[in-house]
């Protein structure tokens, strides 16, 4: 890149016939990951895709493997639970980033001025994240027993939760608690994790900037405010996004929590494919609905791709 | 510059009293896991919660060798280490591929890699099924290793390319002089100098594949049956032995928090493709 736009090298610049041959030998490192990737998720999404636009239905075999076009997409588009599973997808994505962002900023500031043991702290901070979310899913799933759960017990004697709490209900098995339980579940894998990133960030700032504005004689609010979020900004906007793109896709902790209840007040955009195509056999409606989804996903990547990328510009 | 120091320190130590507060409260849940784990049932029902009592190995005993937690432990292991080689050899290649040579479509194909990794898992999982069916291999490691190898490649070609850029061109050039071919230097230079790098990205291989929950849900039936399958399928009614599914989720996750203090140190950068130092 930077070859391309220094002048002072164009005197060097290569023959046609180089350039090719470096194309080729670069292509062949390549290929093998390329095409192994190309065999074994090329074919399903050129299946997923011709198949979405059929009336595949396993449950009803009689409708056979008719062509309709567009057809399931305009079935998904105009089914309730397709949008309330988008609808709860959304819900989680921007409860759950939201509030690990403004956690883990916290904790990386308080991480970043920590005097001894910084290095135990990031160690036990590491756990959650490499943790089998199923198996978190569970965890919490235990802790918030209504009956036996450690963390239900507290929530209830702080008057939050059970019986004369705030809310009274079934913590599991009310629609809005239940909710919000997979999004603090979510928050604990993530928010360290996040924590460490920014911590990263953080420890890359210059020390210049806040020299002068300590002669400036800012508070520590102006400094947080102009010099250290400014300077952090790419570190934020690439675990946003990492995290957006990952929340989206929400699955196993939703599964083993409360598997999309009560009702399908949980039901999260992916557990609703899995439901449709592979509970209910509706294989054509839940190939259109992922679609769907997957382009979403496509985009946020194309955010993440343009972020990672110009990181490296200017790095 | 004094001054800020001075302020530094008085703020460091109320912040490390936070921090460690922060962090232990955070931890609480995965001690309070692993305690249970070692309860008896009795113990794991009381109500205030009971945080010191006398342990026991009664739960582990049950799961492992009366519920057959081991096959599933096998089939984990035996598809991790599958997927594990062939993400490493296939990822590193295209990692020195990406990193080293300059071609037209080159940022096309590596934004494909990232799509590879995040893609709604059932976006690939459903297809797969179906097709898997006609073909006969359902339910094989085969199967299961070729598709945690997708997300596993795109991450490590990721990964790797970041630690390939470490990697000074001149000393490749260098032994390119003296008569090394291309894959001869990659192999020997580039990859021994990267080495580091690649043990960590070896380590996340494992990680992923052995947490993976939805294709494994999909793909994987008696015959592989994976731990986290095992582990999604204990979704059990009120009043369970939660003891035996506090030692199951102990044994699924103390392999990968044992390997992530391994990693540590490139945790951060893995898990942000390489963006993050």
């Amino acid at each position: 890149m930077q070859q391309a736009a220094a002048p002072d090298l164009a005197p060097r610049r290569r023959s046609y016939a180089a350039r090719h041959r470096e194309a080729l030998t670069g292509l062949s490192f390549i290929a093998p990951a390329a095409g192994f990737l190309l065999a074994v998720m090329g074919f399903p999404l050129l299946y997923l895709l011709r198949h979405s636009m059929n009336a595949e239905d396993f449950a009803n075999p009689a409708g056979g493997a008719r062509f309709i076009g567009l057809g399931n997409y305009g079935r998904v588009l105009h089914t309730p639970e397709f949008w309330q599973s988008t609808l709860t997808t959304g819900k989680i994505v921007v409860l759950a980033v939201g509030l690990e962002f403004l956690l883990g900023l916290g904790l990386a500031m308080l991480l970043q001025r920590v005097l001894v043991g910084r290095r135990i702290l990031v160690a036990v901070m590491l756990i959650p994240a490499m943790m089998m979310p199923i198996a978190v899913g569970l965890m919490w799933r235990y802790m918030l027993d209504d009956n036996y759960g450690m963390v239900a017990y507290y929530l209830n004697k702080v008057g939050l939760t059970g019986a004369g709490g705030v809310f009274p209900g079934s913590i599991l098995g009310t629609a809005h608690t239940a909710l919000f339980s997979i999004v603090l579940t979510d928050v604990w894998e993530w928010t360290p994790f996040m924590a460490l990133i920014l911590l990263a960030g953080l420890q890359s700032l210059p020390l210049e900037p806040y020299e002068a504005a300590a002669v400036d004689g800012a508070n520590a609010w102006q400094e947080f405010r102009r010099i250290t979020l400014p300077l952090l900004r790419s570190a934020i906007t690439v675990a946003l996004l990492i995290r957006i793109a990952d929340a989206m896709r929400i699955l196993d902790i939703v599964f083993s929590m409360t598997n999309g209840g009560p009702a399908n007040a949980t039901e999260t955009a992916q557990f609703y494919t899995y439901k449709t195509g592979f509970e209910q056999f509706h294989t054509g409606l839940a190939f259109a609905q992922v679609v769907i989804v997957a382009s979403v996903t496509i985009g946020v990547c194309a955010l993440i791709f343009r972020q990672v990328d110009s990181d490296r510009r200017h790095a | 510059m004094t001054t800020l120091v001075r302020k530094r320190r008085r703020a460091g130590a109320a912040s490390t009293v936070a921090a460690f507060v922060a962090v232990g409260i955070l931890s609480a849940p995965v001690l309070w896991t692993i305690g249970t784990s070692l309860k008896t049932k009795v113990q794991a029902w009381a109500l205030p919660p009971k945080w010191i009592f006398t342990p026991t190995l009664t739960n582990y005993h049950t799961v492992l060798f009366q519920q057959g937690f081991l096959v599933y432990l096998k089939n984990s292991a035996v598809i991790a280490a599958g997927t594990c080689v062939v993400a490493l050899t296939l990822g590193s290649l295209a990692a020195y591929g990406f990193e080293r040579f300059r071609f037209r479509g080159r940022k096309g194909v590596f934004f494909a890699f990232l799509l590879a990794y995040m893609l709604p898992e059932m976006a690939i999982a459903l297809p797969a099924y179906l097709l898997a069916v006609q073909f006969h291999i359902l339910d094989t490691y085969v199967l299961l290793i070729a598709m945690h190898a997708t997300f596993a490649t795109a991450f490590a070609t990721w990964m790797m390319r970041a630690f390939f850029k470490e990697v000074p061109r001149e000393i490749e050039e260098s032994a390119m002089a003296d008569g090394a071919t291309r894959l001869g230097a990659f192999l020997r230079i580039s990859l021994r100098l990267a080495a580091p790098g690649l043990a960590a990205t070896a380590v996340f291989c494992l990680i992923f594949s052995w947490n993976d929950f939805p294709y494994a849900l999909v793909l994987s039936s008696l015959r592989t049956e994976t731990l986290p399958v095992a582990v999604g399928s204990l979704k059990s009614p009120a009043g369970t032995a939660w003891g035996g599914i506090m030692a199951v989720t102990v044994v699924a996750f103390l392999p990968t928090v044992i390997f992530a203090f391994i990693v540590q140190k490139w945790l951060v950068r893995g898990l942000t493709f390489g963006a993050v130092k």
